[in-house]
């Protein structure tokens, strides 16, 4: 069983990927908030084996969010989500994220990464 | 015809020649001076262009003066002769200066050796031009015959000079109107850029969505199916006679395609979906508006219309950093317009203020979200929209370039000063409208946008 965050402020977005991921694998066990605060306070609180966030939100963004998740989930694959095609992904991947998803994500895409952070959990956290 | 009246008539029609080929000041000014030089000697020549708004007379072009002496007559030209020869209109001509009172307070043109003075008015159509003036020391320098001569030339110098000056006029204006053309096009893309990326979330976010959420409603139509399949099974198993044990079997498989969870998800999957494709389609349209480069055809716009489509489109470029409140009035008359100006010109008031607002928040950390206030109202002649923000502001000492083309307080490659050269440009020339502007630094700005409609 995997223990996934999903953190995203559009509320659909949301609800979308709660439908999807119920309807489609018993294998994950998700969480999911639309705000940054929240997100740390599950964070601080709950052991996690992935945790996926969009980039740009009120507050706290995904940067600040998965800045804290390497301090204090250093075992936990973070992944960046997002729907700006032109942010400097390179250095986001380089010093916050493990994976950066492009908005849309299909759910192929999504469970296959999802599988791939479990099994290759060891070599993704070298990276 | 004599052979006197001949020569004459050829000499006249020689200057006509070589002056109506002039087509620039300088062959013009070039081909008086060689003509005038083959009818007489003079030792000094001013000519005198006169503008009118500044009641001035200029020495445009001079021969024999020192630079002083040049400053000194154009300083007192409309004291002197030339001054009375613009406004009677009548050449002037002082055969011996020293006898002429007036002339001798001008110490720097030496009276004394300077006799004979001729002063003619450059006339077009009945208005003076400006003053041609020569001076030579001889006494009585200027016959008649000469004068006439100087004078035909002179008129016809006029009128070419005027056609001249009218033909730059308008081709720096055909250039200005180009250039204001082009800039206006390139700030319109410039934009269009700028809110490219932010316009590809708005719609990846929707995009996101209903991809999911057709994702799941494929597998809620497998679970659906499933659950179908073994109510059918049932239904045609005649073994079956106790239906408590049927009951039991239906319970069963409800829970186990757990078709709870389904049937309550499908409506807000549904409903979710169908909003998220209108949003897309919205944006789409909307973009559609704007994008269209060089639709040239005037329409009526619905100002307040054209506002609601800009919040949309640049919702990305606020949504995270300030509060966009929209108060429009509900029957606002409409624009005739080219309506892609107007659109670009609102636009660009909006973007100022999120820019504004993003400048305030990197000088001021307790500052964390800005708010941007924009209304619609009309009176009589006019249609009024007014943008409020609480941004940065604009500093006093900048308040009267802000309109200037090419002036930007941003650092280089960030602002093209181009966007309330443009706005300006828009509403006060094009559409004879106006543009208010007040602020205080470091507390806000307001700007109103007058427009007549008819």
């Amino acid at each position: 069983m995997a223990n996934v965050l999903f953190v995203d402020d559009e509320e659909f977005i949301l609800l979308g990927l709660k439908r999807l991921i119920k309807s489609a694998s018993d294998a994950i066990d998700a969480e999911f908030t639309t705000s940054g605060k929240e997100a740390l306070q599950k964070i601080a609180d709950k052991n996690f084996d992935i945790i996926i966030t969009d980039l740009y939100m009120p507050e706290i963004d995904g940067l600040k969010l998965l800045e804290f998740a390497k301090k204090a989930q250093p075992n936990a694959i973070r992944i960046m989500m997002t729907g700006f095609v032109n942010s400097d992904l390179e250095k986001i991947k380089n010093e916050f994220a493990h994976i950066i998803l492009a908005k849309p994500v299909n759910h192929r895409m999504l469970l296959e990464t999802i599988n791939d952070c479990l099994s290759k959990k060891e070599e993704l956290l070298q990276q | 015809m004599n052979n006197n009246h001949t020569n004459l008539f050829d000499k006249y029609k020689d200057f006509a020649t070589k002056l109506i080929v002039c087509n620039d000041l300088r062959s013009l000014f070039g081909t008086v001076e060689k003509l005038v030089n083959e009818i007489c000697d003079y030792e000094y020549m001013v000519l005198y262009y006169y503008t009118a708004h500044s009641d001035r007379l200029f020495a445009v072009t001079t021969k024999g003066l020192t630079k002083e002496e040049r400053f000194i007559a154009q300083k007192t030209a409309m004291q002197r002769a030339p001054g009375r020869c613009l406004r009677t209109k009548e050449i002037i001509y002082i055969k011996e200066a020293d006898s002429e009172a007036y002339d001798l307070q001008n110490k720097f043109v030496k009276p004394t050796l300077l006799n004979s003075r001729l002063y003619i008015p450059l006339i077009n159509n009945g208005q003076v031009l400006g003053v041609y003036s020569l001076a030579s020391f001889r006494i009585d320098n200027f016959s008649d015959k000469v004068i006439n001569a100087i004078s035909f030339i002179t008129n016809i110098a006029a009128v070419i000079y005027k056609k001249i000056i009218e033909t730059r006029d308008l081709e720096r204006m055909n250039k200005r109107l180009e250039e204001t053309n082009r800039n206006f096009l390139s700030q319109k893309l410039q934009s269009i850029g700028q809110l490219a990326a932010g316009i590809a979330h708005e719609i990846n976010t929707p995009l996101q969505y209903i991809n999911d959420n057709l994702d799941f409603l494929e597998h809620s139509y497998e679970a659906l199916s499933n659950f179908t399949s073994s109510i059918y099974d049932l239904v045609n198993d005649w073994s079956i006679d106790n239906w408590r044990n049927v009951r039991n079997i239906i319970k069963k498989s409800i829970k186990e395609t757990d078709i709870d969870f389904f049937l309550s998800e499908i409506p807000g999957a549904i409903s979710q979906s169908q909003e998220g494709i209108l949003k897309i389609s919205k944006i789409i349209n909307t973009i559609k508006n704007f994008s269209q480069v060089g639709m040239r055809e005037q329409s009526f716009l619905n100002i307040n219309r054209s506002l609601e489509d800009i919040v949309l489109i640049t919702r990305n470029e606020w949504k995270k950093i300030a509060d966009v409140r929209l108060s429009l009035h509900n029957d606002l008359p409409v624009i005739y317009c080219y309506a892609d100006e107007v659109n670009q010109v609102l636009l660009q008031f909006l973007l100022n203020s999120v820019d504004a607002i993003k400048e305030k928040m990197q000088i001021d950390k307790n500052y964390t979200f800005g708010k941007i206030a924009i209304s619609t109202c009309f009176g009589e002649k006019e249609v009024a929209i007014q943008f409020v923000d609480d941004g940065i502001g604009i500093q006093e000492r900048h308040l009267d370039k802000i309109f200037d083309p090419f002036f930007t307080t941003k650092p280089p490659g960030k602002g093209t000063g181009q966007g309330l050269a443009i706005a300006h440009n828009v509403i006060c020339s094009k559409l004879g409208g106006d543009i208010f502007v007040s602020s205080n630094y470091l507390k806000g700005t307001e700007f109103i946008i007058k427009l007549p409609y008819e």
